[in-house]
């Protein structure tokens, strides 16, 4: 279940966990030029691989680093956001239907900078919604609002809903969850993100074992 | 817009699990049944080919008709002297025990046939570090979280951060 325990960039920022975050963060905004990249968008394989955990953290770190980031939840399957900030669930969905103002769907965090639009409640027809015109315009709205806008998908193999946000994103964080994702899996992920003309930046190995003792050895 | 119940949505997710399991074992059914056969093959091996012993006890399966030959045969000669013999008569065996061996068997090889085919599933065949992942998919890893699990002292990544943490107290400086 996922919980504020798992934001380790706001709750253990000495972590080294949250270091590695950190040094995530760095490397992907080396992979593009400032400005290129507004966008960016978190999905996996399967669920379980830790893409809304890291989705969270990385958005706390560049909201740390001053920068206005907006975290958008589309994971109209499995929401979790709203958990792990302690939030309400009403957002996206109800933004998208009109029961809800997009200033008031926007809900401010505990991390200064980093505001947060949750899933709000699911719908029966995830992907329609994602892929409608009020989505678009909604995307682009929050494109202009932030410095960055990070969003949360489903797994690409369990729901088109990524590849629907693919075409759309500046780039891609395909996360991949150590001892979880078969080589074949994640290489049909990465085909049909490809597919939908999503701009892939790189992966994120999420509890990677390490390659052996060679590093421990140096250390001792 | 109609919004979904979400017990709905939980028994649907208990039923996709459910029918994964399935696929699995249909998937693996041929590791199971050779595991189950090879595993009844063994329980029958060592229950006709095998006699056990049990202390001064000695079990023997014999044929009906020769037991009292046999028990006179037996009780005069000097290897059991110091055993009770025990006579048993084959229609008991495979009446009673021999079903249940059978049985035993068959659940033995069942369980392992079915861990077996779990841990080809899931276990053996996963992208577990940065190297592997770097390998199938071609893409740059930009970032990997170490596996910290319980005990994260135990890690690389928290005794370096505790060392630079201890030289910057002790001398004032950043190094490993």
């Amino acid at each position: 279940m996922n919980s504020k325990r798992d934001l380790v960039i706001q709750e253990q920022p000495h972590s080294a966990a949250a270091e590695a975050y950190r040094m995530f963060k760095a490397a992907m905004l080396f992979s593009k030029a400032e400005g290129d990249l507004k966008t960016i968008l978190f999905t996996s394989s399967c669920f379980g691989e830790g893409k809304s955990v890291s989705a969270a953290n990385l958005a706390i770190a560049l909201a740390q680093s001053g920068k206005k980031t907006i975290l958008l939840d589309c994971d109209l399957r499995r929401p979790v956001q709203h958990l792990m900030f302690g939030r309400v669930a009403n957002g996206l969905t109800n933004i998208v239907v009109d029961e809800l103002s997009l200033a008031n769907g926007i809900q401010e965090t505990e991390q200064k900078k980093l505001f947060l639009i949750p899933s709000g409640p699911i719908p029966d027809n995830p992907s329609e919604i994602l892929g409608s015109s009020k989505m678009d315009s909604l995307l682009e709205i929050l494109r202009k609002k932030a410095d960055y806008l990070i969003i949360d998908s489903p797994p690409v193999l369990t729901a088109p809903d990524a590849c629907i946000l693919a075409a759309k994103m500046d780039g891609i964080i395909m996360v991949v969850g150590a001892g979880l994702v078969r080589p074949e899996m994640a290489q049909r992920s990465k085909e049909a993100l490809e597919k939908a003309k999503g701009k892939l930046l790189g992966l994120m190995v999420n509890r990677s074992k390490p390659e052996g003792n060679r590093h421990r050895k140096i250390i001792r | 817009m109609k919004f979904v119940n979400l017990e709905e949505i939980r028994l649907k997710r208990v039923i996709a699990e459910l029918k994964k399991i399935v696929s699995i074992v249909k998937k693996h059914c041929g590791l199971i049944a050779t595991i189950t056969l090879f595993s009844v093959v063994i329980t029958l091996v060592f229950n006709f080919f095998i006699m056990p012993t049990y202390g001064n006890e000695m079990k023997l399966v014999v044929k009906p008709g020769i037991v009292g030959s046999l028990a006179k045969e037996l009780s005069a000669g000097s290897l059991f002297s110091n055993k009770t013999l025990m006579l048993v008569y084959t229609e008991i065996v495979e009446g009673k025990e021999q079903g249940l061996k059978i049985m035993i068997g068959i659940l033995v090889g069942m369980t392992l046939g079915l861990g077996g085919a779990f841990y080809q599933e899931y276990a053996q065949r996963t992208i577990n570090t940065v190297k592997e992942a770097q390998q199938y998919l071609g893409l740059p890893v930009l970032g990997s979280i170490p596996e910290f699990g319980d005990d994260t002292s135990s890690t690389v990544a928290y005794s370096r951060l505790n060392r630079i943490k201890k030289n910057v107290r002790d001398k004032g400086e950043v190094f490993l």
